[in-house]
């Protein structure tokens, strides 16, 4: 009975309402008709014809899937701009060929030139690409659809593994692609692959924080299931901080690192783009002995290509990122120093590498940190050849680091060199840099402890009219230095203060700063401490008394903040100290309101 | 008020049947005949391809849909026939195999778009899915190719199964 379809309406049929995968799969094997119909050229013209149409239409009714994006989120990996320009070079493509093949005719054109029998395969040639390529995009697309899914909702992990093991699943039970095929398939664009998306979405959202477990089955999946090559991910793993990854032994198989190994052997030139090991070291936890290894075994594997250049290529153009990464540990400078043999590097010297270290020093969030880098440098001295006798660096003057300081002088620092940055043509200028820095930063913690050691070990200031570099003002000069002076511990600080009178010249602007640091310091002083404070003032600034008797009126007012338990019932006597021996009045206008708000405050 | 004009159109087994002019008009063959003719008299036009039992079924599709047009269907067919056509089309579809064959045929020989598109639509709905050996089944079609044909088709398509 359907014999009785002509050829015409099989036609019809075919291209209009069925589509190429059934007519390739299983009409054209039906009988001999409809077999032929099928192999008409005008048949596949109509087919791609059609395939291309449809094709524009949807692209040009966005697929339904970038609406799926929130574009108000920053942070996405799947974003929609990405969609957005894959569809529209997609379209663009497709129109181009539409133009060639099915406007233009093209293939038909040609043939006539050539006097070539005017039936061929170019159209079912042409369809069946378009459709595999097609069907590659739909695949991967779908891909990374679900991807986005978790992106455009909540940024939580068990919707993160939930997604992916779907994800997963797909790639391993695609009815028309192999699992390996899937994975080497391009997103968005030729250089990202379904696996790069999930190694910059665990980078991007779980950074330090993500199921590492989670991400060795994944990378584990793509790497070894997948077969994808593993260099072209190495950059992308090392960012997720998945380092573990590296070296984890898996049953009868080669550890990541040694498929790497092998793969970076049969590379050309380097094998690796030269910023690898920059991105290694700023990705690693440099306190895990296991990043530490991975690292170590990177080092060992690039010094072995001679093309590559180690030094000049991977270490000396990313100083700054190395010295971003430094942790003031001993794995770390043994790292910098023997494995990268950093201070052969141009632009760096020990001055710059203990600066840095030092500012580190924190990083160690232990109370002794400043302990272990004083013997860590010493230890580095002796073992790994760290030159100690340098200018005293800022970061050792600007925080408190009494261990830090006292080996590098022990070791030949110069304590009066202004720091490098300084080193210019007013460096004669700046020669007691350090003790002043230290000064300067008294706010932060005691340092009575540093200036006397200083002192004893011959450290000067500048001279007094020097304008202060950066980072102080320009316009302060050092004669003022003192004013930033102040010790809690009550038994340091008025010693220290009159040595450094003595040795260096009153420093002041006058007595009130010093005053406003005894009132708004956390730590309360002794009636006569304070008395001997003022007494010693007086001798060594131009005390203003219209100006001093304020801060003093503040401090009678709030006398239970400033001074310790025991001479609370001192008030008094504090005024009569003031009008009998310092001839200095309180204001009285200060005392009264303060009486009014502590009544208002009663009531 | 002016008569309606109608135009008698004649099957293959010689039954005739009256037809507006503007309801037959649908069928491209009908209108393109009408146009070398008189339009004063009423026509009396042959379908020789055609037989009284399907020409009667394209008369009562151009007298329904001259009123309401035919809704385009998508193509490709996605999912089921049913899914996409309207009721009026449905029921106009509950027939038997050989009239809808008769039916596909007659449109394609009217020259009637709409027509042969639901009809087309619906056999491709039906193939949908099906197997070479099911859809021989169902239209009670031989298998002329021999074992090895057979095999040489399918190992030239190959890559098609992978499309």
């Amino acid at each position: 009975m359907a014999q009785h379809l002509s050829p015409e309406v099989l036609f019809h049929i075919f291209t209009n309402f069925s589509s190429p995968d059934q007519y390739l799969n299983g009409l054209m094997l039906v009988c001999r008709d409809w077999y032929e119909v099928t192999n008409y050229e005008m048949f596949w013209l109509a087919t791609l014809k059609n395939l291309m149409k449809q094709q524009i239409h949807d692209c040009k009714n966005n697929e339904n899937f970038e609406t799926l994006i929130d574009t108000s989120r920053t942070n996405m990996v799947v974003k929609q701009s990405d969609i957005v320009k894959e569809r529209k070079n997609y379209l663009s493509s497709i129109e181009k060929r539409e133009k060639i093949l099915v406007i233009d005719l093209k293939p038909f054109t040609k043939r006539r030139e050539t006097n070539d029998d005017i039936y061929g395969n170019s159209y079912k040639t042409k369809s069946v690409q378009f459709i595999r390529e097609r069907r590659r995009r739909l695949v991967v697309l779908e891909l990374a659809q679900i991807a986005s899914k978790f992106e455009n909702d909540i940024i939580d992990p068990h919707m993160f593994q939930n997604d992916w093991e779907k994800i997963i699943n797909q790639i391993e039970n695609s009815k028309y692609y192999d699992k390996k095929f899937i994975a080497n398939l391009g997103v968005f664009n030729s250089s990202t692959t379904i696996f790069h998306i999930f190694l910059k979405q665990f980078q991007v959202h779980f950074h330090r924080g993500g199921d590492f477990d989670f991400l060795d089955r994944v990378v584990s999946f793509f790497l070894y299931d997948c077969e994808l090559s593993v260099s072209s991910y190495m950059e992308h793993i090392v960012k997720t901080s998945g380092f573990n990854s590296f070296l984890k032994v898996r049953e009868n198989k080669p550890t990541i690192f040694e498929r790497f190994k092998n793969e970076f052997y049969f590379t050309g030139k380097s094998g690796v783009p030269a910023h690898f090991l920059s991105c290694v070291i700023s990705s690693a936890d440099l306190k895990d002995e296991m990043h530490f290894e991975f690292i170590r075994k990177c080092i060992e594997l690039f010094k072995t290509k001679k093309l590559l250049k180690f030094k000049e290529n991977m270490v000396e153009p990313y100083i700054t990122e190395y010295m971003q990464a430094i942790i003031p540990n001993w794995m770390t400078m043994e790292l910098y120093l023997n494995d990268m043999n950093m201070l052969e590097c141009k632009g760096v010297n020990s001055y710059l590498f203990i600066h840095e270290l030092c500012q580190k020093a924190w990083y160690l969030s232990q109370e002794n940190s400043n302990s272990i880098v004083a013997e860590n440098l010493k230890r580095a001295n002796k073992e790994l050849g760290l030159k100690l006798d340098i200018p005293i660096p800022r970061s050792v003057t600007n925080r408190s680091n009494i261990e830090i300081l006292k080996v590098l002088v022990e070791n030949g620092a110069d304590i009066n060199s202004p720091p490098p940055t300084l080193s210019d043509s007013t460096q004669s200028y700046h020669i007691g840099v350090p003790l002043a820095r230290i000064i300067y930063n008294c706010y932060t913690s005691s340092r009575t402890e540093e200036i006397l050691y200083m002192i004893e070990e011959g450290a000067t200031l500048p001279p007094m009219d020097t304008p202060m570099p950066t980072p102080f003002y320009e316009s302060y000069t050092y004669a003022d230095i003192f004013d930033y002076y102040f010790d809690t511990e009550e038994n340091n600080f008025l010693p220290t203060l009159k040595l450094l009178v003595e040795k260096f010249g009153a420093r002041f602007t006058g007595a009130v700063p010093v005053i406003e640091n005894v009132r708004y310091a956390s730590n309360a002083i002794t009636f006569s401490g304070l008395c001997e404070l003022l007494r010693y003032l007086k001798q060594v600034t131009t005390m203003n008394k219209e100006i001093i008797c304020t801060p003093l009126t503040y401090i009678y007012c709030d006398w239970g903040r400033s001074i310790v338990k025991d001479d609370l019932d001192k008030k008094e006597l504090f005024r009569e100290f003031l009008e009998n021996e310092m001839d200095i009045h309180l204001v009285e206008e200060i005392i009264e309101e303060h009486v009014e708000v502590e009544v208002t405050q009663d009531e | 008020m002016s008569e309606t004009k109608q135009v008698e159109l004649t099957s293959k087994d010689k039954v005739s049947f009256k037809v507006d002019r503007d309801v037959i008009l649908m069928s491209g063959l009908v209108k393109d005949m009408l146009e070398e003719g008189d339009e004063d008299e009423t026509p009396i036009i042959p379908i020789p391809n055609v037989d009284s039992k399907p020409l009667q079924k394209v008369i009562e599709y151009c007298q329904y849909h001259h009123k309401e047009p035919a809704q385009e269907i998508e193509k490709p067919l996605k999912g089921k026939i049913e899914d996409v056509i309207c009721d009026w089309d449905k029921k106009f579809l509950e027939i038997d195999q050989s009239l809808l064959i008769e039916l596909i045929m007659a449109a394609n020989y009217l020259n009637i778009k709409d027509l042969l598109d639901l009809t087309c639509a619906k056999v491709a709905s039906m193939i949908k899915g099906k197997s070479p050996e099911q859809i021989r089944e169902m239209f009670g079609i031989e298998n002329d190719f021999t074992p090895e044909e057979e095999a040489k088709i399918r190992e030239e398509n190959k890559w098609c199964e992978e499309a």
